[in-house]
């Protein structure tokens, strides 16, 4: 959370706000973010957005999903009760392996899409309970946004540089611009998962103790 | 433009040149160690009697000489005992311990007298190895109890080798022709699909697709030279498992004569009929004579199932001079399950069907090629329109015919056995395999220069491609398995016994070429997005689905006696450099990229950007 000033742009075309970020990023600026009724195709990459890391949580929570039934079938069906259905020997999980993949497959799909659409939602802040306490941020600045408007957010602390992003956003066709003082959550500087992991790698092994050399 | 490069062709000419010379090594080789099935029979006789004289007597007299002095041991020492008239006393007891000891014995004795007669088995299975130079698995030793199982062993090891080259041609054939139809499907889906992506690349599996007419036509070649008996893959051509009556006369000869009718008229006008067992056979086993079938046979020992002589008396109704005439006879080798698909299943209905497939398959390509090449000339989006039918029309014909042709070609390799699921298990194997080498034949391109515009979001859905596609295989190839394995019902389950027993190595590394690889490998987006990874992916789906594809075919011809040898990897490598320098050719011939494909442009600035 930053209180600086926050610059708003109004657009009502997907095409103009895409030609307009590409412009400001273009220039050096950052477009902390866009709120658009429908995905633009391009704006991700335009923004300089990371690529997500949602396929990642899905391998987990598939892995996760195929771990979990195979241990649930193999102390039911194995373990505790041991079944002889069609004269399958019951004593082993290995060779009654072709009765168990259907489950595993269904189960890995059940975790993985489930907790993968539950990710998201919390990752975009879609959880019920979310801005009704008094004082809690305000997550959609216009609620034009949901119809056919598209908003720019830009965090800017510079007047000198406002004054260019406002020129810039009329340029493109903003039809509305506000600047005010908003609490915002600014977007973190870019950088690669390589660099991200080695800063926070870093930071892990400062606890650990140094080895002497002797 | 492109132009086939001297390289590729001396490539491919070399490739074909040693295809040739393994081809006809393995010819030469089957032909020239070839022994007829009469040969086998009385090789088989003679190393049989030879053995069983030796050794099962002198070990027979061995026991019982042991059996002998065991008895007069035992008599002596109860004589002692007796002559001592003290039956409670210690030495009574002893030789009671001694009867069990010697009883003990006597029956390790026994089971070594049984251990001896598999001994027989063994040494009669390794003079018939040396001297008609052959070689057999330790199964078919260790099932092996009597004459006819030897005799059907080798018959089966002389039938499979000379089964090799031919079923080498086939399922070197029989992958790049379908898939190169295969091919041809993936183009019409982009029609039918009315895809954009891959407007520009739509000549790669158009050259692919001109593979038919030659496969096709090597593929007829080989099921004429089938119908003609000069090779036996398809099994059930074989007239002796399809007619229910010999006549027997012929049946000593090479080629019998077989009728399903009980009056047969020959060549000389002569009405032949069937005659009741009990007028030709001169002996009948005297413990069936109550049943309702008496056991008749005209030798003069008869042992039954269990290997016990049975005690024959001379049959009173035997007619000599019906016996001495020509007559027919039930034939022994008729086989239920195959005569019953002889309506499906018969030469000319094979053959016309075949035609059909093929002919088709040709005309449909031909007319979606010449719709192809007016577009290039003539412009205009009449032809697109055009395509698009022919596309629709081809997608339908081949739903049906790849599934009629997978039983056809395929499946009745292994006639007693039938998968509703094997037709689509088949497509789906050479469909992947059609995408591999369109991606694999794409990207060569691009590395020598041509497809300038194709871009990652390219590779991309040749990636995605692959990776569905290798699942879709996989979930086919399980769902058969698994049914068949939960079932376990005799018939069936006979298919992946075999396969299990004696392709195991090539069955596991099959699933996990075609499976692992492409699924671990092609997960990651930036994975799909190299052209490195896809190639060689590419080439791993395409070697993985060769040796699929001989899964299908060589436990139906060669069961166990099969080789990965120089003949099979020749011969797939002499039908790779065919392939290689058809469809080469074929995309030298015209423009590489369709220049009036209305979707061109979009297929130039395709990208992915949903993430």
């Amino acid at each position: 959370m930053s209180s600086n000033k926050v610059i708003y742009g109004l657009f009502d075309d997907d095409d103009k706000v895409l030609h307009a970020t590409k412009t400001l990023v273009s220039k050096g600026y950052t477009v902390n973010e866009v709120y658009s009724p429908f995905p633009v195709h391009g704006l991700d990459t335009a923004m300089g957005l990371r690529y997500s890391r949602m396929a990642i949580t899905s391998f987990i929570y598939g892995v996760l999903g195929a771990f979990l039934i195979t241990l649930l079938m193999w102390y039911i069906m194995i373990e505790d009760w041991p079944m002889v259905i069609g004269g399958k020997p019951n004593f082993s999980y290995g060779q009654n392996l072709p009765a168990f993949i259907p489950v595993t497959f269904e189960a890995t799909v059940f975790c993985a899409a489930h907790l993968m659409v539950i990710t998201f939602l919390f990752r975009c802040g879609l959880y019920p309970g979310r801005g009704v306490f008094a004082g809690s941020k305000k997550y959609n600045p216009d609620p034009r946004t949901t119809d056919d408007k598209f908003l720019m957010e830009i965090c800017e602390e510079d007047s000198k540089k406002i004054k260019k992003i406002e020129a810039i956003m009329k340029e493109t066709g903003a039809i509305e611009i506000q600047i005010g003082e908003y609490k915002v959550k600014k977007r973190k500087k870019l950088i690669s998962i390589k660099q991200y992991l080695k800063n926070n790698l870093s930071g892990i092994f400062k606890f650990l103790p140094k080895k002497k050399k002797s | 433009m492109y132009s086939i490069t001297k390289n590729i062709k001396r490539t491919s000419f070399l490739l074909i040149f040693i295809g040739i010379i393994c081809l006809g090594f393995g010819f030469f080789e089957s032909l020239s160690s070839h022994v007829s099935d009469k040969e086998i029979k009385y090789k088989v006789n003679e190393v049989y009697k030879k053995y069983n004289k030796d050794l099962n007597k002198s070990s027979l007299e061995d026991s019982l000489n042991f059996y002998q002095k065991l008895h007069d041991n035992l008599i002596l020492e109860r004589d002692s005992i007796m002559r001592t008239n003290f039956v409670q006393s210690e030495g009574y007891t002893n030789w009671l311990t001694n009867l069990t000891k010697n009883k003990e014995s006597i029956e390790i004795k026994i089971s070594e007298f049984e251990l001896n007669n598999s001994d027989v088995m063994l040494l009669i299975f390794s003079e018939i190895e040396k001297d008609l130079n052959c070689h057999f698995t330790s199964s078919e030793i260790e099932k092996a109890k009597d004459k006819e199982d030897i005799y059907v062993a080798t018959k089966h090891y002389f039938h499979a080798k000379a089964q090799r080259p031919w079923s080498s041609i086939l399922w070197s054939n029989l992958f790049f022709l379908m898939v190169a139809v295969a091919a041809g499907l993936w183009w019409a889906i982009q029609y039918v699909a009315k895809a954009g992506w891959s407007a520009m690349i739509l000549r790669v599996p158009q050259a692919i697709t001109s593979y038919i007419p030659y496969g096709g036509f090597i593929m007829l070649l080989l099921i004429i030279l089938a119908g003609l008996h000069w090779n036996h893959i398809y099994h059930w051509m074989d007239d002796s498992l399809n007619n229910k009556y010999v006549v027997e006369s012929t049946l000593e000869s090479d080629y019998p004569v077989y009728t399903n009718e009980e009056v047969y008229i020959d060549s000389n006008g002569e009405e032949l009929t069937l005659v009741d067992e009990s007028l030709i056979n001169k002996y009948v086993v005297e413990s069936s004579l109550d049943f309702d079938y008496p056991i008749y046979t005209n030798e003069e020992i008869y042992i039954d199932p269990n290997g016990e002589e049975l005690k024959l008396i001379k049959n009173l109704n035997y007619d000599s001079i019906i016996a001495e005439s020509s007559y027919l006879k039930k034939n022994s080798d008729y086989d239920y399950i195959v005569a019953n698909k002889s309506i499906y299943l018969n030469f000319p209905f094979f053959l016309i069907r075949s035609i059909i497939y093929i002919l088709g398959w040709i005309w449909m390509i031909s007319l979606m090629k010449k719709y192809s090449y007016n577009e290039d000339r003539l412009g205009g989006k009449k032809w697109y329109q055009k395509s698009f039918k022919v596309s629709v029309a081809f997608v339908l014909f081949l739903g049906l015919t790849s599934t009629t042709a997978a039983w056809d070609w395929v499946m009745s390799i292994d006639p007693h056995w039938f998968s509703t699921l094997f037709g689509w298990y088949s497509l789906a194997s050479f469909f992947i395999t059609a995408c591999a080498f369109i991606a694999a034949i794409t990207i060569y391109l691009m590395y020598k220069g041509h497809f300038q515009s194709l871009n990652n979001s390219h590779m991309h859905d040749f990636g995605r491609y692959l990776l569905a596609f290798s699942i879709f295989w996989t979930y086919l190839w399980f769902a058969q398995y698994m049914l068949i394995w939960y079932a376990n019902i005799p018939e069936e389950v006979v298919y992946y016994q075999e396969r299990y027993e004696f392709y195991k190595p090539l069955l596991l590394i099959t699933l996990a070429i075609n499976f692992l690889a492409p699924f671990f490998l092609l997960m990651d987006r930036s994975a799909k997005r190299s052209k490195g990874t896809l190639l060689f992916v590419a080439i791993l789906i395409i070697i993985g689905h060769a040796f699929d594809v001989f899964i299908m075919v060589m436990p139906g011809t060669m069961h166990s006696h099969w080789h990965l040898g120089y003949v099979e990897i020749g011969t797939f490598l002499g039908f790779l450099g065919f392939f290689i320098l058809i469809v080469f050719t074929s995309l030298s011939k015209r423009q590489l990229v369709q220049k009036n494909h209305p979707m061109l442009g979009e297929s130039k600035h395709h990208e992915i950007l949903i993430h």
